[in-house]
């Protein structure tokens, strides 16, 4: 064995032993798997309302600023909203034109079918400013209504917004425009109109001290206004006047829609109701199963086949039959979703 | 030098037995004091900053020794008076529980449980089900109501299909006895298990509770073990000394460090055997009486004993450069345990052999030694010539792609459930089917801490553990999370009648501050925040709960963590990991490669170190470091195979066993170099070394492999995988000694075995060890 070799082979062990404790100091486990991607919707998520854009284009929108896209199928995307905020309303013209408000006076708009959402500058209260209810009008105008006596008229596909009334400590919830006439519905049972899109309005007196949460109507004269505790409250002179209705249950009832042959309403404990006069109301919640008991709806919206259902979960009534759209479960919502009241 | 030392050995032999019994006699005293396990503590890697997170905040926030128990409804739902009083006992039963932390039992039964409810003047807090149980249909329906609306309490302390509820319990670290815990735990569960219920348990002093009921079997294999031994060994030596003698080592009770305890017993054995057979060979040789035979094998292995033993004691020792203090423990007591070889082995066992009468009769008729010796002489003609280069070169390649294997061995556990179980176990299956219903079991906390008081109240706080629970959350194995930010929007939906659209954190520190009053002075105890948060808000918890404990389940989470923290900085606050069984698992894993693959390096400095200062070569160091290497890789790629992962488990196994076998190598190549310097030519000096020193290899090697096959019969999945583990590294020893090393010299010559003019001057290289 020549020196040399001999000498190269004498320094190896120590190579080897110097290399694994360089190794030692350098090589950590892998991490691995830090890409992934969130599920489109999480247990967290609560959507507070669902509109029907087009055929087979669905918005929903919900807590912390989420906002998808999906295909009336349970399909969902997420698109990227730029708010953390709340969202507690959604509503669309077309297929590209939609907007959606929320909590801190958020106003979102989009004119390319989701893949932007603008945020307006609206001219909401700096004291309280959230928004809960919006309608879009033909013409690329709007409504919205929210805290603090806020009802703002919106133009240009949600761009522009202007406030047709005074700061004031009242909240409005519910909103319904036909034509020209615009009904409020709000706080410790509040009701207000307009016949001239918002230039003056009038107050209306209610039988209720508990908040209206949503008002609608089927015609110029039958309109039903739900609220908190159960309450149903039917007008038949286009709103002017309006008696208590019972409906056997105390669960709070936070929608109400007319989907062209009936009222439906939604709230607490997967409480959903029909009624075609809205005088006798029956429920309609057999679809739902025991799963009722943990759900909640805050939107029940007509869709082009059935009614669409926004809140602890995304479904859709098809006849008497409740079909999820959210890809959980039925009935799995995150662990601070379920109320105790 | 050495020769007097050998001669004073025998000669004044009483004397000798006499001072190394008192010697063990001391070492025992001293051992029975040894404490090892059980404290918790000692499992944790020192000065790691996530155990510093943990140890500073587990108080509160949960250590890593909570049990969870689930009750469940073999039929239907839970919500049955019988059910719920069962319910009631366990949760009333576990305050008596030895260690219990009474504030963290928690149950929909426990007065923990509350449903917050707005009221005339504010909000109240009340108990789910605490103290009564609803004894009436109506009663039971509201509760049932009241539980599934509750997202607080559905999910976690109730699951989804109502057919389950969960009991978590905590201890206080320095109190728990796990399997004090454990037995009395079992004893609550078996009183209130029956027809319809069911009861599931899992949580680190369950396991450890199970471990030790599976005590006396480990005793039952330990016995038949050392049973196969002495058949064994009694069938190679014939004789009854031969069978004895080799027995002479401790034993140790703790079913985990068993196993190291085995792995000292297998290099007891393995150096008496070959002073045996050594003894015997001389006797064949022509040695007159016992004496001189004994003289001669001691003076003849002296050297590559005392090398194996220096060796493995250095080898155990750098383990106590891993900064966990189990590892250090286990350390000092296995290098402690090793160099007492060197008396209870290299001395005493010729010392006692010399007191053996000629001629030897043999115990009993079956004489494998004709066999042994002709497969020796038959290997030893074919590990020279060109199949010496064939198998280097095999070798080789042998080494590069277990090397290639051995980086995908797995750090921490990995598969789901306790890895020192079998899958099909009670615990294993409990462990399953509780993580299949609740969103797990395994919790890591995360604490955002803040520079003052009430700083966690500011809503960006709240907001950033709002967005890290759900980015957390997006990995599939966290079943869920829980934090201040989960419990703040409910006080605030109950302040708004409940209404679902105002389930949002207040708009300012204020607003936050006061519905946590408003819900701690409705009647919750200050104390129930306390998981959540510290009593004056400058830090918060999230908790995380997992559903497995794999080492790539926590990477990934930790790896995240990080990915968030760096992401979302918030001034004035920082985001400290990790505490909770899951983060000081996360802790551990993290030192174990780099300890690992240190330990092994600075191993092969020791060894390189006594083989150079033997054999004045480092060419020597080199040599010996191939079977070390060969055994290190094989046996990680085999782990990496069979999915065993590296953990705090396997950890002593894999570093005490790095020098394990080596001795082999020493023996053989030492008996090559010496009759290399009688003048044989190679291939005589392989075949004789062979004849010798290979067939105690044999002997020990075959012995050992077969006595570890019992562990096979183990419930403990850990015990099972080990003793393979073992088996294979001694099977792979054996063969590079047998095989491998004759070839190497073969092949390449080295000086210091081949005895060149440099090593020939040094005359008597074996006088540099000093006894």
């Amino acid at each position: 064995m020549s020196s040399r070799s001999s000498f190269i082979t004498s320094l190896a062990p120590l190579c080897i032993i110097g290399g694994l404790l360089y190794a030692a100091l350098y090589i950590k486990p892998a991490g691995g798997g830090t890409a992934l991607e969130p599920p489109v919707i999480a247990p967290r998520d609560h959507f507070y309302a669902m509109v029907q854009a087009a055929a087979g284009q669905f918005w929903a929108v919900g807590n912390d600023g989420k906002v998808v896209l999906g295909d009336g199928r349970g399909r969902w995307q997420v698109q990227a909203s730029g708010t953390r905020a709340h969202l507690q309303a959604v509503d669309a013209w077309d297929a590209r034109h939609a907007l959606a408000v929320g909590n801190e006076g958020t106003v979102l708009s989009t004119s390319d079918g989701g893949q932007t959402w603008l945020k307006a500058e609206a001219p909401v209260s700096a004291t309280a400013n959230k928004l809960m209810r919006v309608q879009a009008l033909p013409d690329g105008q709007a409504v919205a209504v929210g805290e603090f006596n806020t009802v703002l008229l919106g133009s240009a596909y949600g761009r522009h917004w202007e406030r047709l009334t005074p700061e004031q400590d009242v909240a409005w919830y519910g909103l319904a425009v036909r034509g020209s006439r615009i009904t409020v519905a709000g706080e410790f049972g509040r009701l207000m109109q307009s016949d001239d899109l918002g230039r003056s309005w009038r107050a209306i007196t209610t039988p209720t001290e508990a908040h209206l949460t949503a008002v609608a109507f089927a015609d110029e004269r039958r309109g039903v206004a739900v609220g908190l505790n159960g309450t149903v409250l039917l007008s038949e002179d286009g709103g002017r006047s309006w008696l208590p209705v019972g409906q056997g249950g105390e669960e709070h009832l936070y929608d109400v829609s007319w989907d062209g042959r009936r009222f439906v309403a939604c709230g607490d404990r997967g409480l959903l109701l029909e009624s075609a006069d809205g005088r006798a109301w029956k429920a309609l919640d057999a679809a739902l199963g025991e799963a009722r008991n943990f759900l909640w709806f805050s939107r029940v919206v007509p869709g082009a086949d059935g009614l669409l259902l926004a809140g602890a979960t995304l479904g859709v009534i098809h006849g008497d039959r409740f079909v999820s759209l959210a890809s959980k479960a039925a009935g799995t919502s995150g662990p601070a979703s379920a109320t105790a009241r | 030098m050495l020769a007097r030392f050998v001669d004073f050995c025998i000669g004044r032999r009483a004397l000798v037995v006499t001072v190394i019994g008192l010697l063990t006699l001391l070492m025992l005293g001293a051992a029975s004091r040894i404490h090892v396990g059980t404290d918790f503590g000692d499992l944790l890697p020192r000065h790691h900053a996530y155990v510093e997170v943990h140890n500073r905040f587990k108080a509160t926030y949960g250590s890593s020794n909570a049990v969870t128990i689930v009750l469940e409804a073999e039929q239907g739902d839970i919500f049955r008076t019988d059910f719920l009083e069962r319910l009631r006992t366990v949760t009333l039963e576990l305050r008596k529980v030895d260690g219990v932390n009474p504030e963290q039992i928690i149950s929909l039964a426990s007065r923990k449980i509350v449903d917050v409810r707005s009221s005339s003047d504010g909000l109240e807090s009340r108990p789910l089900m605490f103290p009564e149980v609803p004894s009436d249909a109506a009663g039971l329906a509201e509760l049932k109501a009241r539980v599934q609306r509750n997202g607080l309490v559905l999910g976690s302390y109730v699951s989804r299909d109502l057919g389950a509820a969960l009991v978590t319990v905590d201890f206080y670290d320095h109190l728990l006895k796990p399997e004090e815990a454990f037995r009395q735990i079992r004893a609550i569960a078996d009183s209130v298990a029956g027809p319809g219920l069911r009861v599931r348990m899992v949580g680190e002093p369950i396991l450890a509770g199970w471990v030790a009921y599976f005590l006396p079997e480990t005793l039952t294999i330990l016995a038949a073990t050392l049973a196969v031994l002495g058949a064994l060994l009694f069938l190679f030596s014939r004789t009854w000394r031969g069978t004895l003698l080799p027995g002479l080592a401790g034993i140790q009770f703790d079913p985990l460090v068993i196993v190291v305890a085995f792995l000292i017993t297998a290099r007891s054995i393995s150096h008496s055997v070959q002073l045996v057979t050594r003894f015997d060979d001389e006797l064949k040789a022509g040695a007159a009486t016992a004496r001189e035979a004994a003289r001669k094998a001691m003076f003849g292995l002296f050297k590559p004993g005392m090398l194996g033993v220096i060796a493995d004691a250095g080898c155990m020792i750098i383990v106590i450069l891993v900064p966990i203090p189990l590892m250090q423990k286990v350390a000092v007591i296995g290098t402690v345990w090793v160099s007492t070889i060197a008396l209870s082995a290299v001395v005493m066992t010729p010392v006692l052999l010399s007191w053996v009468r000629l001629p030897v009769r043999h115990a009993h008729p079956i004489n494998l030694m004709p066999g042994l010796d002709r497969a020796m002489a038959g290997l030893a003609r074919r590990v020279v010539g060109r199949n010496a280069y064939i198998l280097v070169a095999v070798a080789g390649l042998v080494f590069l792609v277990s090397g290639w294997f051995a980086f995908d061995i797995r750090i921490g556990d990995a598969n789901p459930g306790s890895p020192i179980l079998h899958q099909d176990s009670a615990y294993n299956r409990d462990a399953t089917e509780i993580n299949r219903r609740f969103p797990g079991t395994d919790r890591m906390f995360v604490v955002l801490a803040g520079e003052q008081a009430d700083d966690i109240k500011r809503p960006e706080a709240l907001e950033t553990m709002n967005r890290f629970q759900r980015y957390m959350e997006a990995q599939p194995e966290i079943g869920a999370s829980l934090s201040l930010a989960d419990l703040i929007p409910v006080i605030k939906r109950v302040m708004r009648d409940g209404n679902h659209h105002y389930e949002e954190f207040g708009r300012n520190q204020n607003e936050n501050g006061e519905l946590l009053y408003l819900f701690s002075s409705g009647g919750a105890d200050p104390s129930d925040l306390e998981r959540l948060a510290d009593r004056d808000f400058k830090t918060g918890a999230v908790t995380l709960f997992f559903r497995d404990h794999q080492g790539d389940t926590i990477r990934t989470a930790v790896a995240r963590i990080k990915e968030f923290a760096a992401a979302n900085p918030l001034p004035g606050m920082q985001l400290l990991l990790a505490g909770g069984f899951a983060g000081v698992t996360a802790a551990v894993n993290e030192v174990i490669l780099a300890s690992q693959i240190e330990s092994i390096a600075l191993a092969l400095l020791v060894l390189v170190l006594c083989c150079a200062v033997t054999y004045r070569s480092l060419n020597a160091g080199m040599f010996f470091m191939v079977p070390v290497i060969l055994a290190n890789t094989l046996t990680f790629s085999f782990m990496a195979w069979k999915g065993i992962g590296m953990n705090i488990n396997t950890l002593p196994v894999a570093a005490l066993g790095i020098g394990l076998g080596v001795d082999y190598a020493f023996y053989i190549i030492d008996d090559i170099r010496e009759e290399l310097r009688h003048g044989k030519s190679l291939e005589e000096a392989i075949a004789l070394a062979l004849a010798g020193a290979g067939k105690g290899v044999t002997v020990t090697a075959g012995t050992l492999i077969l006595a570890v096959a019992m562990w096979g019969f183990s419930s403990l999945r850990f015990q099972s995988e080990m003793a393979l583990l073992m088996a294979i590294w001694l099977g792979i020893s054996a063969f590079s000694a047998l095989v491998l090393m004759p070839a190497m010299v073969v092949v390449f010559k080295p000086g210091f075995v081949m005895g060149t003019a440099r090593a020939a001057s040094v005359a008597r290289p074996l006088q540099s060890i000093q006894p």
